[in-house]
């Protein structure tokens, strides 16, 4: 039987053996330094000599039991007092076992899991609630190369953290629940269901981001989720409020996205509608799935889904009462369902690029995500009776010549430039220029474009003589890293070279 | 005291009115049969039931129901026709009886009615009438017997009245004699201190608002429970301008790791990618796909063709997996400009002058030329070739002034380096040979021909280690010019003079080991062998003498070797960790040499300092040749190496007196001359800063400097 709930938990948990290979395997890599766990030299003896059992305590500073196995043997004076300031300087302070060193730095979830007392169901939501992750220990612990570490500072922090007793108080309010169901006390079973303990992780936004600094700027996962559970069909384990909440939630970031003219991006991709805002000085990049019913694929695991939406969905919450009430609105915002309303609440003074165009949108491309680009863009969405523009995605068969017609590409490309782009191109049921990625840094290629021409007529024969030469008194290190970060830019530039060749070449045919 | 009876209590007082009206209850009074189907209650609540059967009493319809049930327990079953059981009726198909009754006469069935019948039937109103086929019989139902089905099927008794725990432990007598003969007490009669005071405490906390009621309680704990209302609490004092980082200021452990941000879209994710970013005409995408890249860009009509992406929820899942199962790690990114590794040199046209032009060829030589070399005063150049040509050229004309057929194929050439002795000194397969230049004038002719003179020896060299003759001085010719030859006991590869031009080293390297190494004297027309001893560097490759000092440097394949000839003792040996060196050359100052080897290597030893290589530098793409230094380094200080490829690697290579300076190598020029079998040995003009290069191919050139 513990056989089979340790297989349950780990398929339900989505880490297999091979998915937690494979997860070992990557590394993250954000630009700061690298720490190092310091080591004291006791450290050093526990692993090399053999400890035996009785040697209980180890000395840091073990002069005096130096060279000797099998205890710290004192040769200090028999007039020196035990315990004495002067014993002290000399031996310094008596270390307990286990106490420093690799192994008791970095500890395995089962170790943890054992010393905590939890299951592996809590300690997962504990470690997604808390952001507490595993760590790459700075060299391999006993327990081997083929385990996850966490640090035992992190572990610490589970352990004081208010929620386990929650935790424990609520799964002790259910075996009671339980109980009065199997006695048939639906009565008493459902007032204890009501009155059992509550949690919330206010305590643990705060925690996480202590000032709100950081709180902007690690909004982009936070906002990716909402989106995608704004979308996902309320089936299973995802309840309607999910979905009604994370669509709520969205909303209210779209709105204030678009109140504070704040929108610099979007793109149109095949995976949704990138938009990427900047909030006080932060770049916040969020991805909107196209509205269609989602494949749900049997081996996602909701209840991690659901865990991460839980903080996310209280942590955006946050952000937008300090936003909102940081630019004079009141959160919650009234609800605004229709589009009119929703503008209303955007103003209409805002200069953008679309700022005195109004446009209406057509039942095929009345998406919500247009409505608040567009916005956000300083047009106004009005009827089609009283508007300049007119937003379709197929053919038109009744023209009004007094207005134009785009596609909605038109409308993020119009945001992405900075101005309103030319409306002939972008005619519905027609072809429109290329969609280009706002986020592709555009003097990138151009960069790389300006280089290939240099190349083309090749550079002065004797500077790149005497780069030649310089080259020569290269160390074999540096020779080789320099090698290296070579070949990266060779290869993009072959890349950028393919892609530039295979243009002309099309031009060429289209010309013919 | 017993409770009274429910039949009891109800007679004493007046029932509650029920919720029809006063007209309908007197109807409903006279009989049950009275009241319609419709009006008749659906549900059986026990207030209404206690309320119908109530008015049931009264009216005494009651009664008239007990008895109607105690006729409905009269079954009539017991008159029933068919009694053959359960046995399939469709067996009795085809004959005029269905079954047999108790008495085992038959049992004739009736005729069902028809629907005719069965119209005026329903018209009286009373009733239906249903064919029993078992019995076959048409039986009336009425309206008192259906409302009893339509009780039974609903799970209630047939007869209201029933009840079904009739409480038959309560009494209707009350007992005239108590159980007790005590008297009451006397606090049956008076209010209760106790409770008085605690009422007054409770309505005092009420008043005061110590105490809640339940309800209060009740209203309070759900409130406090209201999600939004705690959010709110929270959200106003969540963050402040007075946040810090770290409040507590006690964190211990390594820095947290922030996730990495997912990588931002490019233009191959757009719905409508520029053409060049979809499939080629083989069908393969153009760009290599990402990492975790699961689609292939394609050109989209329209928006709304665009379709749901089959992978968004997966990949937000594995995001998620990634955040808390991922072990983070904080990994220095090397954020260098590439160009700040190469290091910054002097611009070669400030170290100007160096050969850097081709000025001349010389052509005369068929086959490769293995060496070469310029007069002392600079006039003449010489070169060997592979079959045993010596020629003579005038460097300022490029002119062939003389033939010289020296046996053998040839391998080292060297002019000398006295100014009066105008010999040429040839490496060849049986030996040495001094060949007479016949480019003296005056005194020089004289000195050069004292040189050459000399009786010549006899008998023949012995390959053996005890062997006291090493090398056997005859005349070859006196005409047209003067050829002394020194035959060794195995072919000399390379060939040094000292400073003085009296004293000749050649190296033999397939010589027993005694013998590899050889100096000559030429005056006296002597050779000795200086090491007596092989070397554990393996063969010797190489031997110069020291410009100024008693010292020989000789080469093995793997370390240089530096021996005082006039004490006759190792001074130093540097390792210069080169597999196999291939050429050796002194610095005129003489505190520096340099080594080339066959891989690639050239190492500068810096003599006053350890036996390590100070500088090593892997510039050539194959075998290193010959390595030389200009004669006159404190005015052109100039270095060449030539190698296998076909190039000619001239330095800049100064060294400073002070010792605390280390020389300064600077690369200025590589010299192409376009041999692809490679260039042999260079050599530099001794006055001017000229490069001589004689290749494989043949071909001698002399590089100028402009």
């Amino acid at each position: 039987m513990w056989a089979r709930v340790a297989l349950k938990g780990r398929a339900i948990d989505g880490e297999t053996h091979e998915a937690r290979r494979e997860l070992q395997t990557l590394h993250y890599i954000p630009a700061a330094p690298r720490l190092t766990f310091p080591r004291s030299q006791s450290d050093k003896h526990c692993e090399s000599s053999n400890c035996s059992a009785t040697m209980g305590k180890k000395y840091n500073k073990g002069r005096g039991g130096s060279g000797k196995r099998g205890g710290p043997k004192h040769t200090a004076k028999a007039t020196v007092k035990k315990g004495s300031k002067a014993r002290l300087a000399r031996f310094g302070k008596i270390a307990k076992q286990g106490q420093s060193g690799i192994n008791s730095a970095y500890m395995t979830r089962g170790t943890i899991l054992r010393r905590l007392q939890l299951t592996l169901k809590d300690f997962r939501r504990l470690c997604i609630l808390k952001g507490v992750y595993p760590r790459d220990p700075p060299k391999t612990p006993t327990a081997g190369k083929d385990k996850v570490y966490y640090h035992a500072s992190d572990i610490q922090q589970l352990a004081h953290e208010p929620l386990l007793k929650e935790f424990r108080d609520f799964k002790a309010a259910m075996v009671k629940v339980r109980k009065s169901v199997g006695r048939k006390d639906i009565d008493r079973a459902r007032s204890r269901y009501e009155e059992a303990p509550q949690y919330d992780v206010h305590h643990l936004v705060k925690e996480r981001y202590p000032t709100f600094d950081a709180a902007l700027a690690d909004l982009d996962d936070a906002l990716c989720t909402i989106a995608l559970f704004a979308t996902l069909p309320a089936a299973g384990r995802v309840s309607p409020e999910h979905t009604s909440e994370s669509k709520k939630v969205l909303k209210w970031w779209q709105q204030y996205v678009a109140h504070s003219h704040s929108l610099q991006k979007g793109f149109i991709s095949v995976k949704g509608v990138y938009f990427q805002a900047s909030i006080q000085k932060h770049t916040v990049t969020w991805l909107v799935p196209h509205s269609y019913t989602q494949d749900v694929p049997k081996k996602v695991d909701f209840r991690v889904m659901l865990t991460f939406l839980e903080f996310y969905t209280a942590y955006v919450k946050f952000v937008l009462y300090k936003l909102y009430k940081e630019s004079g609105l009141a959160f919650p915002p009234a609800t605004a369902d229709t589009t009119s309303q929703f503008f209303e609440l955007v103003g209409s003074d805002h200069e953008g690029p679309l700022s005195g165009l109004s446009l209406s949108l057509r039942r095929e491309a009345s998406y919500s995500w247009l409505d608040f680009a567009a916005c956000s863009a300083g047009a106004r969405i009005v009827d089609e009776a009283e508007c300049t523009h007119i937003v379709a995605d197929r053919v038109l068969k009744d023209i009004d010549s007094n207005k134009e017609h785009v596609q909605p590409q038109w409308v993020i490309d119009s945001l992405n430039a900075g101005r309103a782009k030319p409306c002939a191109p972008y005619q519905p049921g027609g072809s429109a220029p290329p969609h280009l990625s706002p986020f592709v840094e555009a003097d990138d290629e151009e960069d790389s474009d300006s280089e290939d021409e240099a190349d083309a007529p090749p550079s002065p024969k004797p500077e790149k003589e005497a780069k030649d030469m310089a080259k020569m008194l290269m160390s074999k290190k540096a020779k080789r890293l320099y090698g290296r970060m070579q070949h990266g830019r060779e290869r993009k530039q072959a890349a950028v070279a393919r892609l530039r060749k295979r243009r002309e070449l099309l031009a060429a045919r289209s010309r013919q | 005291m017993p409770k009274p009876s429910k039949s009891k209590k109800g007679k004493g007082k007046k029932p509650p009115p029920p919720p029809s009206s006063s007209s309908s209850d007197a109807e409903s009074s006279d009989s049950d049969d009275e009241r319609s189907y419709e009006d008749a209650p659906r549900t059986w609540g026990d207030a209404e039931r206690a309320q119908n059967s109530e008015q049931q009493r009264e009216s005494g319809a009651l009664q008239q129901l007990k008895d109607q049930a105690l006729d409905d327990l009269s079954s009539d079953d017991e008159d029933a026709g068919n009694a053959t059981g359960r046995v399939p009726t469709h067996w009795y198909e085809g004959y005029d009886h269905i079954g047999y009754d108790v008495s085992g006469s038959k049992v004739v069935p009736e005729k069902p009615l028809d629907g005719l019948d069965l119209a005026i039937e329903a018209d009286d109103g009373e009733g239906v009438t249903v064919y029993d086929k078992l019995n076959g019989r048409n039986v009336r139902i009425s309206k008192r017997e259906l409302e009893q089905i339509r009780r039974l099927k609903k799970g209630a008794f047939a007869n209201p009245e029933t009840e079904m725990y009739p409480d038959t432990y309560r009494s209707s007598v009350i007992e005239t004699t108590p159980l007790h003969n005590a008297p009451e007490p006397k606090r049956r009669f008076i209010p209760s201190k106790w409770e008085g005071m605690r009422i007054h405490r409770l309505a005092q906390g009420l008043a005061d608002g110590r105490l809640r009621t339940r309800e209060e309680n009740r209203r309070l704990r759900k409130e406090a429970r209201d999600p939004e209302r705690r959010f709110l609490e929270a959200a106003a004092s969540m963050w402040g301008p007075e946040d810090v980082e770290d409040p507590s200021g006690r964190r211990k452990g390594p820095l947290p790791v922030p996730a990495p941000k997912l990588k931002l879209p490019g233009h191959e994710e757009s719905y409508r990618p520029p053409a060049e970013y979809c499939v080629d005409d083989e069908g393969r995408p153009l760009t290599e796909p990402e990492e975790g890249q699961d689609f292939v860009p394609k050109q989209h009509d329209s928006l709304r063709r665009v379709g749901v992406y089959e992978k968004g929820v997966q990949e937000r899942f594995e995001r998620c997996l990634d955040l808390y199962l991922c072990p983070r790690k904080l990994k220095r990114r090397l954020a260098i400009d590439p160009e700040s590794l190469v290091p910054k040199l002097p611009d070669p046209r400030d170290l100007k002058p160096f050969p850097n032009a081709l000025c001349r060829s010389f052509i005369g030589h068929t086959t490769a030329v293995v060496a070469l070399d310029c007069s002392r005063d600079g006039q003449w150049l010489a070169t060997a070739d592979d079959s045993g040509r010596v020629l003579l050229w005038e460097v300022s004309t490029g002119k062939l002034i003389r033939e010289t057929a020296v046996p053998g194929p040839l391998s080292a050439l060297r002019w000398n380096p006295h100014l009066e002795h105008h010999v040429l000194a040839v490496a060849g397969k049986e030996g040495v040979y001094l060949v007479d230049t016949r480019t003296a004038r005056g005194d020089d002719r004289e000195a050069t021909k004292a040189l050459l003179e000399g009786e010549d020896d006899e008998g023949v060299i012995e390959q053996r280690r005890d062997a006291e003759v090493v090398g056997v001085w005859s005349t070859l010719q006196q005409e047209p010019c003067t050829i002394v030859k020194c035959a060794l006991a195995a072919p000399a590869r390379t060939v040094a003079w000292h400073a003085r031009g009296d004293y000749l080293a050649t190296v033999s390297p397939d010589a027993i080991a005694s013998m590899q190494c050889v100096v000559h004297r030429c005056s006296r027309r002597s050779s000795q062998a200086p090491l007596k001893r092989g070397d554990k560097g393996g063969q010797i490759q190489s031997c110069v003498f020291h410009p100024s000092k008693p010292f020989l440097f000789v080469a093995s394949r793997t370390t240089v070797r530096l021996y005082h000839l006039a004490r006759q003792e190792l001074v130093k040996t540097l390792r210069s960790g080169c597999k196999w060196i291939s050429c050796l050359a002194i610095h005129p100052g003489g505190d520096h040499c340099v080594v080339g080897s066959r891989d690639l290597r050239l190492c500068w030893h810096d003599l006053d300092l350890g036996e390590q290589a100070h500088r090593t530098l892997k510039y050539h793409d194959k075998a290193l040749r010959a390595a030389t230094f200009h004669p006159k380094s404190s005015r052109y200080p100039l270095m060449a190496t030539c190698s296998d490829d076909g190039t000619v690697q001239v330095f800049h290579a100064k060294v400073f007196d002070d010792l605390t300076t280390n020389p300064s190598i600077v690369p200025v020029k590589r010299l192409d001359v376009s041999s692809p079998k490679g260039c042999l040995d260079c050599a530099f003009h001794p006055t001017q800063p000229w490069l001589f290069s004689g290749s494989a191919d043949g071909s001698v050139k002399l590089f100028h400097a402009l």
